[in-house]
């Protein structure tokens, strides 16, 4: 087969396989879900308008305080040397490891009127409240942000900067000419994915919001669910406002950044330019340097909340692990099902990426754009709404009730596999062509202008999208609670189960174990990074 | 690659092991998770009655009595019956369930029970408790505040800010308090209908599930947390901090009475084979039997339902109610209620 013949194979096969995922995992739930669906009419109801009103609002301003804190802490971070970065972006990815509901508990230890904030003399009283909520969301946001600008602001090469301080630019207008224009994608990406991480969150509200009115349209699709009358319609109503408030910011970004695609080569050439000479002008650091900076400081600040699970619990995991022997075998079964989940969940979600970013890479123009938003289409549903959708819809061949490993897979695959691809789309995005036309014809077969060429490039975002969605798939329960059944016993389902029981100190064990589990796969995947390097 | 071999196997095989066939009839049972678990009341009954019966019960677990209806109503919007019974059911579930449950059933033998109710003979008690606020005495110290007697004395100022409740949008208990309240307020027990307006300057967090809230109780959060009477027998067996003399949890008893809640069982319409009919009947009058109701109060923290059941020592310190408060149980008459709460607290600021 010929070099096109293979490319064309590339396409029909990525194609064929993101088309028949949509279709079966995203399109057919969410028609069944509609069919189900008795009216609409509630569409505008007060008390529904009341909810998107407070969810538009809590995310907005979330994201704004987010995005206030993290641009310059980006940029900041941006400018130091790699090995230094290396650190800092390793403290910016762990907030992504931590499942939410371990996160909430961590705010609970800080926040709550018995917390350690409070036995300090700090009485905030800002626990179950509207203000427990958008600080929690900032600092879980604010490294999400940072990372992305931080990543782009380390290919602006010092010299260009210095050339503009040497033209007498003051601080203003080298960010307005020089640092705005590189790292603005970045950064607006990241804001709207902060604003739909914001609109969908779930733990977070349900445990420190304090209940309503306190309560966001995610929390309400819960309650419709799950209160004993299933409320479809009113969960689907709920899920499509949710839909059209996540979708908004990502549409707009998509086609912001496609209205400026003229200078999208031009682009491109700049930037292999300044790599390469930001590259050269990196700075050799010390490991005292390297490890002990303020920059590096403030990165593990924004990861240090979470901790609390872990250091509260000290005492709980030594009693739990250590006197009780049987406790063991239960918690690495439950451990073992999270990790093949997991493992499974990782495998959907980063090949389906994949073929999403070889399929678009060969369209143009408007269909590019809509397909690419498209992709972000799965993030933005609620996975209770989605799981309901695979129950209606399968339901001859899954039953639900008795439990599916598969379900369950595609259901978190579905779900994080948007991560992968906006991780994995600039990889193809900005592909170095003219290297590999060179390199094919000096004659290199085409596995090894993958090996010499491409890998390279794919290596860093393989790792960190395995990474995160595989910490993030640990700790996930809304999929694992519709589909399991008694010989599916995930850690989240396990910690609920003895939560249930007043077992309080075991479930707490477990919740730490989780968490340094989660946060042990984000630094094997960073170590390894480094390793690569 | 073996070891992508071996995760293929298991992946396979996890899918797979459901289709093996067994010989022996199969009952398949609905129920909420804290059943099945480890330490729950189901794996001590279950195993004893396959025996007995030579048959192998399925059961399948998820979330809370709630959720039961949610699965027989997916099921029926299914048109795929399941089940052939229901375990876990309150008197307010089996009334939301009524159109997916054989109605017809009636246990063949009663035995006498410890509560005073007349019950539809198709639903069948297996064990019963009251909610109740469990008051933590240490936290109830260092805040000054002492273990109110009346619900009314909660509307007071000190209490601001001083209880722990579920969402009754999401959780039993939490449906529970709201009825409580509105029929005390019915009752004339205190002064409505502004109460929830009183109230919801009281409570601390409105947590999603009852675990949720004891969780934050056990935090020392807020001295009071909405639970029921016997979660005092649980600490009295496992706490630790609960000594004859020095109690530390204390279940709270007021004057105008608390709320019933009875657990039981049902069976699901439309079971066509007469052997699973047979097996079923057997399963609940199994639930009444001294094997079943012995193992109640330190599975299930709740009273068993069949009079004289000998109860452990910590269940002997646990107050009894002087009066109880009896819960509407019609469907219309719930959701009015429960909009109505919605209503009044979503208007609040927080």
């Amino acid at each position: 087969m010929g070099q096109r013949g293979l490319q064309k194979f590339k396409i029909v096969v990525s194609a064929l396989w993101v088309g028949l995922f949509f279709l079966f995992c995203v399109l057919i739930p969410i028609i069944a879900l509609f069919l189900k669906c008795q009216s609409f009419q509630n569409m505008v109801a007060p008390e529904i308008l009341r909810v998107v009103e407070f969810t538009a609002m809590q995310a907005l301003a979330s994201t704004l305080l987010s995005a206030i804190i993290a641009l310059p802490l980006g940029l900041w971070i941006g400018q130091s040397s790699r090995r230094e970065r290396g650190v800092c972006e390793f403290f910016l990815a762990l907030p992504f490891s931590v499942p939410t509901v371990v996160a909430a508990m961590a705010w609970v230890i800080w926040l709550g009127r018995n917390g350690w904030l409070a036995q300090l003399g700090l009485h905030l009283e800002w626990a179950y409240s509207y203000k427990a909520v958008v600080l929690a969301h900032v600092v879980f946001n604010v490294p999400w942000i940072a990372l992305w600008v931080a990543q782009s602001r380390a290919f602006i090469s010092e010299p260009l900067l210095e050339a503009a301080r040497s033209l007498g630019a003051n601080p203003l207008s080298r960010f307005r000419w020089v640092l705005w224009p590189q790292v603005k994608w970045s950064f607006l990406s990241a804001a709207s994915q902060t604003f739909i991480f914001c609109v969908m969150s779930f733990a977070l509200i349900l445990i420190l919001g304090g209940g309503p009115p306190v309560s966001t349209l995610e929390t309400e699709i819960y309650s419709k669910i799950r209160f004993g009358t299933l409320d479809i319609s009113g969960a689907i109503i709920c899920a499509l406002w949710e839909m059209l408030l996540t979708l908004l910011p990502w549409m707009i970004v998509i086609y912001l950044q496609g209205s400026s695609d003229f200078d999208r080569e031009s682009e491109k050439q700049f930037k292999v330019a300044q790599v390469s000479a930001a590259e050269a002008y990196d700075r050799k650091t010390t490991f005292f340097a390297t490890f002990i900076s303020w920059r590096v400081i403030s990165c593990a600040f924004l990861a240090f909340p979470y901790f609390a699970v872990v250091f509260a619990n000290i005492r709980a995991v030594f009693r739990t692990f250590f006197f009780d022997a049987a406790i063991w075998r239960v918690v690495l079964d439950a451990f073992r099902v999270s990790g093949l989940l997991a493992f499974w969940t990782c495998v959907i979600a980063v090949s389906t990426a994949i073929a999403a970013v070889i399929f678009l890479e060969e369209l143009h123009g408007s269909l590019k754009q809509n397909i690419g938003i498209l992709m972000g289409l799965p993030s933005s549903i609620s996975v209770l709404v989605l799981g309901m959708g695979v129950w209606l819809a399968y339901d001859r061949w899954i039953d639900p009730f008795s439990g599916s490993l598969i379900a369950i897979v595609f259901l978190q695959g579905t779900i994080f596999f948007p991560i992968a691809f906006k991780i994995f789309w600039p990889v193809v995005r900005d592909r170095p062509q003219r290297l590999l036309e060179v390199a094919r014809s000096l004659g290199a077969t085409e596995l090894q202008v993958f090996r010499t060429v491409e890998w390279p490039r794919w290596r860093f975002p393989l790792l960190s999208s395995i990474g995160m969605i595989f910490a993030a798939s640990m700790g996930e329960v809304a999929a694992i609670s519709l589909f399991y059944n008694e010989r599916l016993i995930p850690v989240p389902l396990l910690i609920a189960r003895w939560l249930n029981q007043y077992h309080f100190e075991q479930a707490q064990a477990v919740s730490a174990l989780l968490m340094v589990v989660c946060v042990g796969v984000v630094g094997l995947c960073s170590l390894l990074k480094r390793a690569s390097l | 690659m073996r070891f992508l071999a071996f995760l293929v196997l298991i992946f396979s095989f996890t899918s797979a092991s459901q289709s093996i066939a067994a010989d022996v009839p199969e009952l398949v049972i609905y129920t909420y998770d804290s059943m099945v678990a480890e330490g729950g009341l189901g794996p001590k009954i279950f195993p004893a009655f396959e025996k007995q019966c030579g048959c192998k019960l399925i059961v399948r677990a998820s979330g809370d009595g709630e959720q039961i209806i949610g699965r027989l109503q997916l099921d029926d919007q299914r048109k795929k019956p399941t089940a052939h019974v229901v375990l876990g059911l309150d008197e307010s579930t089996f009334d939301r369930a009524k159109p997916w449950l054989d109605l017809e059933f009636r246990l063949k033998k009663s035995r006498p029970l410890a509560i005073d109710r007349k019950f539809s003979g198709a639903f069948v008690p297996y064990d019963y408790g009251y909610f109740t606020f469990i008051a933590d005495q240490e936290t109830l110290k260092k805040a000054a505040l002492v273990a109110p007697s009346k619900f009314s004395d909660l509307l007071k100022p000190e209490w601001k800010r001083n209880l722990i409740l579920e969402d009754p949008r999401t959780s039993n208990p939490g449906m529970a308090f709201l009825l409580y309240v509105n029929q005390l307020v019915s009752h004339k027990a205190f002064e409505g209908p502004a109460v929830w307006e009183s109230l919801k300057n009281q409570w601390l967090t409105l947590t999603p599930s009852w675990d949720s809230a004891y969780g934050l109780f056990m935090r020392q959060e807020a001295p009071l947390v909405w639970s029921y009477t016997t979660s005092q027998a649980y600490h009295d067996e496992h706490g630790g901090e609960n000594r004859p003399g020095d109690y530390r949890y204390d279940a709270l008893v007021f004057e105008e009475g608390l709320p019933q809640q009875i657990e039981g069982a049902a069976l699901v319409k439309g079971i066509s084979n007469p052997e699973i009919h047979k097996i079923a009947e057997s399963f609940m009058d199994y639930l009444e039997s001294p094997e079943v109701q012995l193992q109640v109060p330190k599975s299930n923290w709740m009273y068993p339902v069949v009079r004289g059941t000998a109860l452990p020592e910590s269940f002997k310190r646990v107050p009894m109610p002087k009066k109880i408060i009896h819960l509407p149980l019609a469907r219309e008459e719930v959701e009015l209620e429960l909009s109505k709460w919605v209503n009044v607290v979503s208007k609040s600021s927080k």
